[in-house]
């Protein structure tokens, strides 16, 4: 059942800089999506609109059937957790166990309640030797994450990461994706905004496309990234090991390295 | 900037200031402060900057006038009534302090609110170090300056995080109060630390090395800044000389 609904939404900044047009989207909940597009496509502008930070200006925004509209961006979210794209735009205490449990304890939760979600989500996060530090002596990477433990702990149905794999090294990478797939399990819907095409390939199903301020295409990995047509609209690259593959005429829509090593051993054995 | 009254020198306009402030501050009564003002709303419409010179002049110092006005017209006692209804009595006094004071404040505000919306902050900065201020003291006042919208867009984003964290700001004005004091704190702290990296970024390209530097952005007094100088010398010297000397 559709949990979060985006209809017919547009969205002009103040300084009269429309963002995003007639944008349509749908989310179930235990779902994991990957939203991919240029710098501008408005990804950010589009799950600012999910939880209620921005209005559309036209259009709406329901969150299991209730227009957004209705409510104020704390009301919402109690529904929908947002990690910012930019870490340092949303920490604003100075140790980092406060920061992550800030969320919980707004929600009115018992001090055990709030302890206990707060050392919860920085565990998942791998930040339990770390809540005593300020959240400033932890390197940029390390500060994402706090961020995301901090949306974690206020135990939302919809997280939204925006760009989390930025700045990553492959084991932050792997914690991340350990991660998506621990909350996707417990049936919340994870939304991810990211640059990296290796990662969107090899670790999600359905990718939404936006490119100058609107949806292109809502389909699945395979299918956005064999669209040579669709990719050079959105200015997208395939992944490396696609391009390989279509270099070399392999003519089998590969997308990951493990595809990859089975086409070719097909090949040699044949 | 295309406008000619915008391209002037900053030291030229700094002298347009100086004198209105000095025939303010001598000349007697409120009849000719009162009309630097609608003087100050014409230069600014031919600046380039009249709405903009209004709508300021309006948030700032037209509420400061209007408090003043009323607080002295009314608490200063004396013997002459002009006017009295139930507790308020409007006294002579009163309303004469007022009116010179407020004359006052409009001319020599509406003076540096043109000054400061028809110079922009870079042409200061140049301006200063031209007339031999150092680059350290240049960049004090510039970042002071900086600070306000950067302060102003600093607390929208804590905001927006306290927002989307479960802090209620929408509503009342208690409810907008409780989420404003929490966020004192990360702004100052933000900002100070914003400025320190920006001084390390500094000093990483040499900004405290004691060479002579050279500057990129170049302006230069033209004959015009020298004639519109003369013009006020000229005209201040007159009007020092009926004012005392006649
Ligand atoms: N507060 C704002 N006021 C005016 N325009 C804005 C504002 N925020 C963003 N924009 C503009 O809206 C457009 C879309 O921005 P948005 O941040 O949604 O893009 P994005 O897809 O997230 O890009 P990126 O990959 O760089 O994060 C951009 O052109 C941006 O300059
Ligand atoms: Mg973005």
């Amino acid at each position: 059942m559709t949990f979060l609904q985006l209809k017919d939404v547009s969205f002009t900044y103040p300084n009269g800089f429309q963002a995003v047009q007639h944008i349509n989207m749908q989310f179930d909940l235990g779902e994991s999506v990957a939203i991919i597009g240029q710098n501008g496509a408005g990804k950010t502008t589009t799950v600012k609109l999910m939880n209620a930070l921005l209005k559309p200006t036209s259009g709406e925004v329901l969150i299991n059937g209730e227009n957004t509209s209705k409510f104020t961006t704390a009301q919402v979210s109690k529904k929908v957790g947002y990690v910012f794209q930019n870490p340092d735009d949303q920490i604003f205490h100075s140790d980092i166990y406060s920061e992550i449990a800030f969320g919980p304890k707004n929600q009115k939760l018992s001090a055990s309640e709030v302890k206990e979600k707060a050392l919860h989500a920085a565990e998942l996060c791998g930040l339990t030797k770390w809540l005593e530090e300020h959240p400033y002596n932890l390197p940029y990477a390390m500060r994402k994450f706090i961020t995301i433990a901090a949306v974690i702990a206020m135990d939302t149905d919809i997280i939204i990461l925006d760009e989390p794999t930025a700045g990553q090294d492959r084991h932050a990478t792997k914690l991340l994706v350990d991660l998506i797939n621990h909350l996707t399990a417990q049936g919340k819907t994870v939304i991810t905004i990211t640059h990296d095409m290796e990662f969107v390939a090899n670790h999600f199903n359905r990718v939404i496309v936006m490119a100058e301020k609107q949806v292109l295409r809502d389909a699945n990995a395979r299918e956005v990234f064999w669209d040579h047509e669709l990719l050079g609209k959105s200015h997208l690259k395939q992944p490396y090991i696609s391009q390989l593959a279509y270099s070399l005429n392999l003519n089998e829509p590969i997308i990951t390295l493990d595809e990859m090593v089975s086409a070719i051993k097909r090949r040699i054995n044949s | 900037m295309t406008n000619a009254i915008q391209k002037l020198y900053p030291s030229t306009k700094m002298s347009i200031v100086l004198a209105v402030i000095l025939f303010t501050l001598m000349m007697p009564g409120y009849i000719s402060q009162y009309s630097v003002f609608p003087i100050f709303i014409i230069i600014a419409f031919i600046s380039g900057v009249g709405t903009k010179f209004l709508s300021a002049f309006i948030k700032s110092i037209f509420v400061l006038v209007l408090f003043i006005f009323v607080f002295q017209c009314f608490l200063i006692p004396s013997d002459t009534v002009i006017w009295s209804k139930g507790i308020l009595t409007l006294y002579k006094e009163g309303l004469e302090a007022s009116l010179l004071m407020t004359s006052k404040i409009i001319a020599i505000s509406s003076s540096l609110i043109w000054f400061f919306l028809v110079t922009p902050i870079k042409d200061m900065m140049f301006a200063l170090e031209k007339a031999g201020f150092s680059k350290k003291f240049t960049f004090v006042i510039y970042s002071t300056i900086q600070l306000i919208p950067q302060m102003k867009k600093l607390s929208q984003t804590i905001l927006e995080a306290q927002k989307s964290r479960g802090i209620e700001t929408e509503g009342s004005l208690m409810i907008r109060l409780k989420a404003f004091l929490p966020m004192l704190g990360p702004l100052v702290l933000s900002s100070i630390q914003q400025t320190e990296e920006k001084v390390l970024a500094l000093e990483a390209r040499a900004f405290s090395a004691t060479v002579r530097k050279s500057s990129y952005y170049q302006m230069s007094k033209k004959p015009v800044d020298y004639l519109v100088i003369s013009v006020i010398f000229i005209g201040f010297m007159i009007f020092v000389w009926w004012r005392f000397f006649k």
